[in-house]
């Protein structure tokens, strides 16, 4: 089960310290959801938070009190190019002239690392705009593997192009993101032997990148209410009650057996990697707002 | 209403492509419908592009390459086909398309040493759905497979995918190439005339603004090194578009039944409708099915547990057992109800195509054994069962 022994949690000291929080994980681990969660805690500590995703399909928006005073963000490279060439250049007409010219604009949407510069631009310009205002950004990156080249981008291209703008860009980018003391990635994975490997491999990953990378929220942790002692009980209705309650006797204790093969998979983890490693119980609930809510209440009880 | 197994469906399907949200095990559900292909006796493929190492954690091989590794761990489930899997290495399959386009070593070296070439194969997401292509297109025309089946990235990345071999052909395409390119019967450093061409001059003008002059120059240097095989590159961009298009090919939507990801999963096959694809079927995985005990069970459990714990009774620890029983009902009780709900949900939006529920495979087992209990789950009406008890017991052993 979870447990906190401190009065303030690890995350929401995290959340009252840093500008940005870098989301990732498997996809399909919660991540956005985690976003969503932690977006709501930074709020109610710092009055403000801004959820930011990369994403054709935004899913934030739906996953937040509209009421609220958590703003979601969706930046979509392609929309933000021009304001983002006009940074550039310190010019926006000229900005004007490369999106009117066909040729270039076809460039920069099949270019890789143009559109993902863009993006990262767009999201150290509303880092800093926060961050003057004190509160602070987080944003859901792409799931594992691509999160990694997306992180990595900024050092690509800087070391592709060395000089002028873009370069720069690049430069500064990175700067935010290896500052350990205004970033922080913080990972979300499942209890499970895969997604622990995956999780392992990405921390070890982002520290090579230079990443600072303190958490891993371990989501949906089962655990059983039967205990060791109850097998003999529950072997003997397996095999003698029959129908229903046999079969139920067999998947309890199989749960049972779940519950701790995942404590063995998150003490792997915590054994592998040197971050701060929470755990989420599991649980069920109807739709995803009252996912993001048990979340956040699970993180900061 | 008679639809097809889904074991039918596949083996009628030279190319499967699973697509879905993450974390729903679309890896090993892709491993295992290339492993029932080849117990129908197929030369079958499958083909991660997922840029995360599972596959080769699931399927118990070390060491899977950007080239077919033949599966050796399953040969008793299918005597008379085979099983390959492959994991994409984009910077390998880009060097390697080189090589096989560029005749000239000279030519080849100075592309290997373009830093806008190093940076496009090496550093970039993205080059990976491109690499995809490339490599799908590669092993559908030379590799003797009878069934691919392509696992995917993630959601938005895996509908990216989808649209590289547009955005490859577009990327090669003559209305950028040209500005960058010597056109036929130029010799080699006519870019800079380029420069001066008045089009070609605003578009460098701008992009050297923007980037700087050295990634101009590599990027120009790129297109010139590049100008022979551009049509070819291009022409498999649109084999490829082509392929994924074709009928016969199986588009399958795995998810997992929870809210999140079965509307991630609808959206995925709006998007595929949008870029006219048609998903043939859903596959929902880790179902949680109902073993849930009536009241009367209850009793006769009451009765049962007093008994086995001898007659005297330690009636303490009998009622404690009994609550724990009782609380494990009720955790099962709404994880049924939940994905009940969800996949009458997904039925719904379905219509007329076939939803499958593979069931959840109960935790505690290596990722080997894991893998032939879903296969059970999935393909039980049809697969050997014999074969199965005895895979299974040895895929549990340590």
């Amino acid at each position: 089960m979870y447990e906190s022994s401190l009065s303030v949690s690890p995350i929401a000291t995290l959340l009252r310290q840093r500008d940005l929080v870098l989301v990732t994980g498997k996809g399909g681990t919660g991540k956005s959801t985690l976003v969503a969660a932690l977006a709501q805690m930074a709020a109610r500590s710092r009055g403000r938070a801004l959820a930011v995703e990369f994403s054709a399909h935004p899913r934030l928006p739906q996953m937040l009190d509209s009421a609220g005073k958590v703003r979601a963000v969706n930046i979509d490279a392609e929309q933000v190019v021009g304001a983002a060439l006009g940074r550039l250049l310190g010019l926006p007409a000229v900005a004007g002239a490369v999106l009117s010219n066909r040729v270039l604009r076809l460039f920069i949407r099949t270019s890789p690392a143009i559109r993902e510069m863009i993006a990262l631009d767009e999201l150290r310009h509303l880092v800093d705009r926060c961050s003057k205002e004190g509160f602070p950004v987080i944003a859901d990156l792409p799931a594992t593997g691509h999160a990694l080249s997306f992180l990595g981008t900024p050092r690509a291209v800087h070391n592709m192009l060395r000089v002028g703008p873009l370069a720069q860009v690049a430069r500064r980018v990175e700067e935010l993101l290896l500052d350990p003391a205004r970033s922080e990635l913080v990972a979300i994975a499942l209890p499970e032997e895969l997604p622990i490997n995956e999780t392992i491999e990405l921390m070890r990953r982002a520290a090579e990148i230079g990443v600072g990378s303190g958490t891993v929220v371990v989501n949906q942790v089962p655990s059983s209410p039967m205990s060791a002692i109850d097998q003999p009980l529950l072997a003997a209705l397996q095999c003698q009650a029959g129908g229903a309650l046999a079969r139920f006797a067999g998947s309890a204790w199989s749960d049972f057996e779940g519950a701790d093969q995942a404590r063995a998979q998150v003490e792997r983890l915590r054994a592998a990697v040197g971050a701060r490693v929470i755990e989420v119980p599991r649980y069920f609930v109807p739709d995803s707002r009252a996912c993001v809510d048990t979340l956040a209440r699970a993180l900061a009880p | 209403m008679n639809q097809a197994s889904l074991a039918q469906l596949i083996d009628r399907a030279p190319l499967v492509v699973c697509l879905g949200p993450g974390g729903v095990g679309k890896t090993t559900l892709s491993a295992i419908i290339a492993l029932r292909q080849a117990a129908f006796g197929r030369r079958a493929l499958v083909l991660t592009i997922d840029p995360a190492r599972r596959l080769a954690d699931a399927l118990n091989v070390t060491g899977l390459t950007n080239d077919p590794v033949e599966v050796g761990s399953f040969r008793k489930l299918h005597p008379g086909g085979s099983l390959s899997a492959l994991m994409l290495d984009p910077t390998s399959t880009f060097d390697h398309m080189i090589s096989l386009l560029v005749a000239d070593p000279d030519r080849r070296a100075a592309l290997f040493s373009n830093r806008f070439y190093q940076h496009l194969s090496r550093s970039l997401s993205g080059t990976l759905e491109y690499m995809a292509v490339e490599r799908l297109h590669e092993l559908t025309a030379t590799a003797g497979f009878e069934r691919i089946v392509l696992d995917t990235p993630p959601t938005t990345n895996a509908l990216d995918f989808l649209e590289a071999p547009d955005r490859l052909a577009d990327f090669f395409s003559e209305k950028i190439t040209r500005w960058f390119m010597p056109s036929a019967g130029e010799q080699a450093p006519s870019w800079t005339a380029r420069l001066f061409s008045r089009a070609g001059s605003t578009a460098l003008g701008l992009l050297t603004r923007v980037a700087g002059e050295s990634f101009v120059e590599d990027t120009v240097g790129f297109f010139a090194a590049f100008a022979d095989i551009f049509g070819h590159v291009r022409s498999r961009g649109v084999a490829v578009g082509k392929l994924l298009r074709d009928p016969s090919t199986l588009f399958l939507i795995v998810c997992s039944p929870d809210s999140n990801r079965l509307a991630e999963a609808i959206e995925i096959d709006r998007r595929l409708a949008q870029a006219g694809c048609k998903a043939g079927a859903f596959v929902v995985n880790r179902v949680d099915e109902p073993f849930l005990p009536e009241p009367a069970d209850f009793e006769q459990a009451v009765e049962r547990t007093t008994l086995l714990s001898g007659a005297e009774g330690d009636s303490e620890r009998v009622r404690a057992f009994l609550d724990r029983l009782e609380k494990t009902r009720k955790v099962h009780e709404s994880a049924a109800a939940a994905h009940a709900r969800a996949l009458e949900e997904l039925r719904q939006h379905a219509r007329s195509r076939p939803v499958f529920a593979a069931p959840r495979v109960p935790g505690g087992q290596s990722p080997r054994a894991a893998l032939l209990a879903l296969y059970v789950g999935l393909f039980s009406e049809e697969a050997p069962r014999v074969e199965q008890a005895r895979e299974r017991r040895e895929g549990d052993s340590p």
